[in-house]
This record gives structure tokens, C-alpha cells and sequence, in this order.
């Protein structure tokens, strides 16, 4: 594999973006089971450390580009596009709890967030599509 | 396409919020902007040390792209002056400076430079450290003791202005010929050097 990165310039970069709200690495925190870390996060979702952090240095997609724009973040990250998609959707319902009063949807974030199964389902064959 | 115009391009990029933008920025200024930190603080800082300010710097631009303007400098450059403004108030902080030093002085300007927008600091953080700097900048010029002409051809200095027009303009010499303005000018600068040499090493003056 050809590391383009010094692995710890990018994992600094990466840590530093879940403090940027614009940048998916902000999102990506929620999934860390409450640690802020990445690495509990590219766990969680059994993706490579490399892809997640290139990942997380990535806006999210356009509603107006979203094919495009996801095509484009599949291939800088090397995940599969349909992980992607579904990693998005998840993130964005997150958001959605997290910025909600409704006490129903404060419970159902409490009860997500301690036991994020993100993409488990994601069938096991799959696995050349994980980053490398 | 040069680098410049490619990083420029990317920076526009950036601003429409294209999702890879970021990441490929990242790829394309992460040799560069440590190795040229390296090149000026060898003597201060380790190699990791110049990535993690490069990193920072990078940062930074990411949290406020639009205060970049792609017209005065490139986008390396940019993140360079973010990056040694960050390393200079370290050095600073831990005594490997004197108070009032040239680096000072371009601490100072960049910090002129990014107000320059009109934006408000992104954090109290950055606040206080625009405040201090100006402070230090506002010390550093009654210490140097300017005329109001002279603040203002200061002032040029800071920005990296070159023109001797310009300096002869704010130093109210337009009446002299080109000749004269120049001899003049050089004589400004020759004299705030001075001043600002004696300013780094006052010990030295016994």
C-alpha cells in the first residue's frame, strides 16, 4: 500500500477536525462510544485508521451533489460508497437526536450512543472494500 | 497549472464546501509547509514539531477559509505565516526570544494582516492573542519613538510594502525629486533598523 500521508500528520489533522463543526470528523467523534477518539471510532465501524481520518478531514456532502460528492469521498477515502452513504444517514440522525429537546429522542440518543452498532450489517463479505 | 494556482483552485474548493477539498489540500501542503519551518527554526524546533504547527496552521485555515485572500499571497504561504506566527509566541512564551525582536514585528503584521478583513476573531483564545499582539506592537512603536509620517511609512513596513512611492508618500517627501525620495526612504528604513536592533539587544547598550 502507498501511505500518501505521514500516518501521524494525518491522525493529528484528523484528531483536530472532530473540533470543527463543518468537518465530518465532528460527526465521526459521536461514534467513538464517548472517547473523542478516531481510532475507537474506525473500530467501531471496522474501517482502516487511514481511511477514517481522511474521512474525517472531508465536509460532508452537498444535498445538491450528493451522488458526486459521495463518489468523490468513496474514492479519497477508499471506503465503498454504500458504507458511505449509510455512515452519512446515520450521522445526520445523530445530528438530528442530538440538537433535539424531545426527551423521547434524548433517550433514544442516550440508548444509540451506548451501544452504536453502526453498519454492522454491512455484509462480511465486503471486505476489500474497506480501507486498506 | 503551477502549485500556486492548483492550491489556489483548491481554495476555492474549499469555500463551496466540496467534501474532498480539505483532504486533498492536506495531501498537497503537507511536505512543503513543515519543511520550510524546518528550514527557519532548525535551531529552535524538531522536524514532528514543525508538522504539528503546519498541521495547526492548517487548521486554523480550515476554520476560517475566507479570511485567505489568494491575492496576496499563495496558500502555503498563508499557512506558513499562521504556522510561524503560533512558533514565535511559543519561542516567545519560553524565553528563547528577547521581547522585541524582528519575528516579533512579523507576529504583529500577520496578526495586521488577518484583521485586515474586517472578521472578528474565531475564539477568546485568538482574541487575546490578537490583543496582546497588539499591545506588544503598540509598545514596540512608542519604544521606537516615530513621528505621525513615520507610523505611517511603519506601518507600510509591516505590510511588506517595497514601493519607495509609497513610502515617500507617507513620509511626505513628494516634493523631492525621485532621487532624493529614494536617498530618504533608505535613510527611514536604515534608522528604524537601527532603532529596532537596538530594541533586540539591549544589553548590549552599556
Amino acid at each position: 500500500m502507498i501511505n500518501e500521508f505521514s500516518d501521524r500528520m494525518l491522525e493529528r489533522a484528523a484528531r483536530a477536525s472532530t473540533h470543527n463543526s463543518e468537518l465530518l470528523g465532528c460527526s465521526l467523534r459521536r461514534l467513538s462510544k464517548g472517547t473523542g477518539d478516531l481510532r475507537c471510532t474506525a473500530h467501531e465501524l471496522g474501517w482502516e485508521l487511514d481511511s477514517v481520518y481522511r474521512l474525517a478531514l472531508c465536509f460532508p456532502p452537498r444535498q445538491s451533489e450528493w451522488h458526486d460528492d459521495i463518489a468523490n469521498i468513496a474514492q479519497i477515502t477508499k471506503i465503498s460508497a454504500d458504507r458511505l452513504v449509510a455512515l452519512i444517514r446515520q450521522l445526520d440522525a445523530l445530528d438530528a437526536l442530538t440538537y433535539s429537546n424531545d426527551q423521547m429522542l434524548l433517550a433514544a440518543r442516550a440508548h444509540y450512543i451506548a451501544e452504536p452498532k453502526p453498519l454492522d450489517e454491512a455484509d462480511e463479505s465486503d471486505d476489500s472494500d474497506r480501507g486498506e | 497549472m503551477n502549485s500556486r494556482e492548483k492550491l489556489a483552485a483548491l481554495h476555492r474548493q474549499v469555500l463551496v464546501k466540496d467534501p474532498t477539498a480539505p483532504t486533498r489540500l492536506f495531501e498537497a501542503l503537507r511536505s512543503s509547509v513543515p519543511a520550510g519551518l524546518f528550514g527557519k527554526f532548525r535551531g529552535s524546533l524538531s522536524f514532528q514539531d514543525c508538522e504539528d504547527f503546519a498541521v495547526d496552521a492548517f487548521m486554523t485555515y480550515l476554520a476560517s477559509p475566507g479570511k485567505f485572500d489568494p491575492g496576496r499571497a499563495s496558500l502555503s504561504t498563508y499557512l506558513f505565516l499562521i504556522a510561524q506566527s503560533a512558533i514565535l509566541r511559543r519561542l516567545k512564551r519560553n524565553d528563547h526570544t528577547a521581547a522585541f525582536t524582528r519575528d516579533a514585528v512579523e507576529l504583529e503584521a500577520i496578526d495586521v494582516y488577518n484583521e485586515g478583513d474586517g472578521e472578528a476573531p474565531d475564539s477568546p483564545a485568538e482574541a487575546y492573542e490578537v490583543a496582546k499582539a497588539k499591545q506588544e506592537l503598540a509598545l514596540l512603536r512608542q519604544r521606537i519613538q516615530l513621528t505621525p509620517n513615520e507610523e505611517a511609512a511603519f506601518d507600510l513596513m509591516l505590510s511588506g510594502e517595497r514601493s519607495t512611492k509609497a513610502f515617500a508618500l507617507a513620509l511626505g517627501l513628494t516634493a523631492l525629486s525621485p532621487d532624493e525620495q529614494r536617498k530618504q526612504v533608505k535613510r527611514f528604513k536604515d534608522r528604524v533598523g537601527k532603532r529596532m536592533d537596538r530594541l533586540e539587544s539591549p544589553k548590549d547598550d552599556k
